[in-house]
């Protein structure tokens, strides 16, 4: 089920409803609402997929019992990879099976030895990656002892299956998930409010600002050949939107909606594009992701300690695995490898962690290097984001080659990509966007401090614009970007 | 939790209201299916012949060429599934009809108008036609679930400040297309190709079980079933899949081989139809279609007389 779809403003009443019922009498009751509501929702796309759900979660289940249960380091070592043979090889089979045999067909085929691929054309199980590393760092944490593994198979599975971030995260720790669904939850009306309030400004990006520029990308990169470069580069800039649009709506949705039911998700984006500099936009961007590898892979790797050539050899690592995770193309290998590359001179001049706080902290506006440093970094991300949109390789190259090359020819064309950046498809929705989003980037959401500067009477109006925008502009559902990883 | 219940309600109720409203108001304009639903149920007695299918019949076929008493109950998109729909709901409503005419082409054999760029279409069906059953999801029974909400509301507007309506068709269906000066027929072949090009997604089974079920129908009723399969201009023939063309053409004649009441005219490289007869390179204009219905009077009139 889509969050922008009739079906969930329908679900979502509903299940606020009977679960707050259900939780008066005891909070197992809300937790098996919620299993049974999640159970639903997810089951909505193709009931069948909730098997591979349910393996992975029983899987999890059971190893982390053994874990506590047994007392040999041997015996909880086995249950460990136990879980994670299953997990990865469940996401393996799904997800990369019908990739490495192509690839190892076409290396053999180099070679001059023909080896037949025989693909499976598998459908994957919509957000497999994420549950799967939820259901896995729950393992690994009862394994390092910093949980204890949960007996309630209806605790677990409410964890594991809740519906607001099961299909796209935030890809939460059973550290910090977990517990609140052990205990009763009491309804908080400001978060409650706020929560709401996250939801609507979730919706504006996905709904108005992702899903309008969307037709505008498929064109250019369904066809590079046929588009002139303004509009290559003016597609490259509007999918930067696109994405951020799509993955950040979702993330406040899904964070909104939580916390109607009295749970907190972890944040899992902080403004992104407002960084200055490579290292703080992985700070910012798709963050249950990017702190899930650095806990369960850059550290166990030895982090940022060792000798240079180790701690080149963890950075690079670290983003290739971070771009395979997001699918089986070599474009997110290239898409990661490009991000190492921006990554790795911070890392070895050790700035990286020169800008941990909020950009112009105690001003208005950027200081004119912050300003310049905000532009540069965009520029890096978005080229990046090339890579990741387009379907292959080659269509990437000749887009990046396009632009240039056909603006150089035509230099009528600088002025026509100006005009589209300023006024053109849904760039005046994403400048409302970027000075919303800048005005509250000390805040958790867009909307976040409204009662600050605003009246009750101007706050509902602000509401009442946003909720018309957003349903003059819904239309067939747009399924999330990232639901396909 | 009872004040944010009220409070959300009382934010919610003006928004459902001003919905309401508009779904009420969108749905007293007039349209083609609404006109179409109307002429079938209240002057269908004297209807002879039928026409059904998509834009190639809606803008192609001119029923007063017929010289007998005809309507064009073809619309943008239609597919096979709601043609199917239209004569099993109107059939009893018609008790004259002798001849049916429906476009038989590269893209209807494919086409399902839930997976075409036009999904929204399906509503009018289930709305305007009273045909529910051809909703399958909330999206296809209201007004206001439907993409292209700001045409919507412009529609809205001009029917509430000029009583303006939304029927494009002429009073026994149909309308011609319109030609687009300067249009690139070859880019717009090779675009329109690709978007009738189906390769395994296509519902070619499906759609041939829906022909199968008009000719069993209509030859219950002693009804006569013409297909054609469309002019096309050379932009847009030449860059078609071989197999899937093969695969229309194969059908047309296969049907009128194995039923009695069925006939078949492929008129897809028929060199009457010259530059000037096309709107775009699969959609006729005036001229062209003044030449299609000829034809199609033709084959009629030529059949009877068999």
């Amino acid at each position: 089920m889509l969050f922008n779809s009739v079906e969930f403003a329908l679900f979502l009443p509903l299940v606020f409803g009977l679960f707050w019922l259900a939780e008066r009498i005891h909070h197992r009751h809300g937790n098996a609402l919620l299993l049974a509501a999640s159970l639903f929702f997810y089951g909505w796309w193709d009931w069948r997929y909730l098997s591979v759900v349910f393996f992975s979660g029983a899987l999890d289940y059971v190893a982390a019992l053994r874990i506590s249960a047994s007392s040999g380091p041997a015996r909880r070592k086995a249950w460990l990879a136990l879980s994670l043979v299953g997990n990865l090889g469940s996401l393996g089979f799904f997800k990369y099976y019908d990739f490495f045999i192509t690839a190892f067909a076409d290396g053999f085929t180099l070679l001059g030895i023909p080896f037949e691929a025989r693909t499976l054309g598998i459908v994957l199980p919509v957000g497999i990656s994420f549950y799967t590393f939820q259901s896995l760092s729950y393992t690994i944490d009862v394994y390092r002892g910093q949980l204890r593994a949960e007996r309630d198979p209806v605790a677990f599975g409410a964890y594991l299956m809740f519906f607001p971030q099961l299909v796209a995260g935030p890809i939460e720790r059973g550290t910090a998930l977990l517990p609140q669904f052990q205990r009763t939850r009491r309804f908080d009306y400001s978060q409650a409010v706020d929560g709401t309030r996250q939801i609507l400004w979730g919706f504006f990006k996905k709904v108005v600002i992702a899903d309008q520029c969307a037709p505008l990308v498929d064109q250019a990169f369904s066809d590079p050949w046929a588009r002139g470069g303004s509009d290559l580069a003016f597609a490259a800039i509007l999918f930067a939107f696109q994405i951020y649009g799509d993955f950040s709506g979702y993330s406040d949705i899904a964070v909104g909606t939580a916390r109607l039911f009295g749970i907190s998700l972890m944040r899992n984006f902080a403004f992104p594009y407002f960084s200055r500099d490579i290292a703080e936009f992985w700070r910012r961007w798709h963050i249950s992701l990017s702190t899930w590898f650095r806990d369960y892979l850059y550290i166990p790797l030895g982090g940022s300690r060792g000798n240079l050539n180790q701690r080149v050899r963890n950075t690079l690592v670290i983003f290739l695995v971070s771009g395979f995770w997001h699918g089986a193309n070599w474009t997110f290998v290239v898409w990661g490898a490009l991000h190492a590359l921006f990554f790795l001179p911070l890392l070895l001049r050790g700035t990286h962690r020169e800008h941990v706080t909020t950009t112009a902290l105690r001003g208005w506006l950027p200081s004119p290097a912050d300003s310049l440093r905000m532009a540069g970094t965009f520029l890096l991300v978005d080229f990046a984001w090339i890579f990741f949109r387009a379907p292959d390789l080659t269509t990437a190259l000749e887009f990046i080659i396009l632009i240039p090359t056909r603006m150089i020819a035509n230099p009528g064309q600088f002025l026509l990509l100006a005009k589209d950046i300023t006024t053109s498809g849904p760039m005046p929705f994403v400048w409302v966007m970027l000075a919303v989003e800048w005005m509250q980037r000390h805040q958790q959401h867009g909307l976040a401090s409204l009662e600050r500067f605003m009246s009750p009477g101007w706050r509902w109006a602000a509401y009442y614009v946003l909720v018309c925008i957003v349903l003059i502009h819904t239309g067939r559902d747009h399924t999330f970007i990232y639901f396909q990883f | 939790m009872v004040r944010y219940l009220l409070r959300t309600m009382a934010f919610i109720l003006p928004i459902l209201g001003i919905i309401v409203m508009v779904e009420c108001g969108l749905r007293a304009i007039p349209n083609n299916y609404s006109y179409t639903h109307e002429r079938l149920l209240n002057h269908g007695d004297s209807i002879r012949i039928l026409v059904l299918g998509n834009s190639h019949a809606f803008n192609g076929v001119d029923p007063l060429g017929f010289g007998v008493p005809a309507y064009n109950a073809a619309n943008m998109s239609q597919d096979h599934r709601r043609d199917l729909a239209i004569l099993e709901h109107y059939l009893a409503e018609l008790p004259a009809l002798s001849t049916i005419v429906l476009p038989l082409s590269y893209y209807s054999i494919g086409a399902v108008i839930e997976e075409g760029p036009e999904p929204w279409r399906v509503k009018n069906y289930a709305i305007y036609m009273d045909m529910p059953e051809q909703a399958s999801s909330l999206e296809h029974r209201f007004e206001v679930l439907n993409a292209r909400k700001s045409v919507s509301l412009r529609m809205l507007m001009d029917h509430l400040l000029y009583g303006s309506d939304n029927i494009r068709c002429r009073v026994n269906g149909g309308a011609p297309g319109r030609p687009k000066p300067g249009l690139d027929f070859v880019a717009h072949g090779k675009e329109t190709a690709a978007r009738h090009t189906f390769g395994p997604s296509g519902h070619y089974r499906i759609n041939h079980a829906y022909l199968d079920r008009i000719i069993q129908l209509a030859a219950a009723r002693g009804i006569q079933v013409h297909f054609f399969f469309p002019p096309c201009h050379k932009a847009y023939l030449d860059v078609m899949d071989p197999v899937q063309l093969a695969l229309a053409r194969k059908t047309g004649r296969e049907l009128a081989r194995t039923f009695q009441n069925v006939s078949y005219h492929d008129l897809s490289e028929d060199q009457r139809f010259i530059e000037i007869d096309f709107g775009n390179s699969d959609h006729l204009q005036a001229s062209g279609t003044a030449k299609l219905t000829r034809i199609l009077a033709e084959d009629l009139a030529g059949m009877s007389k068999d």
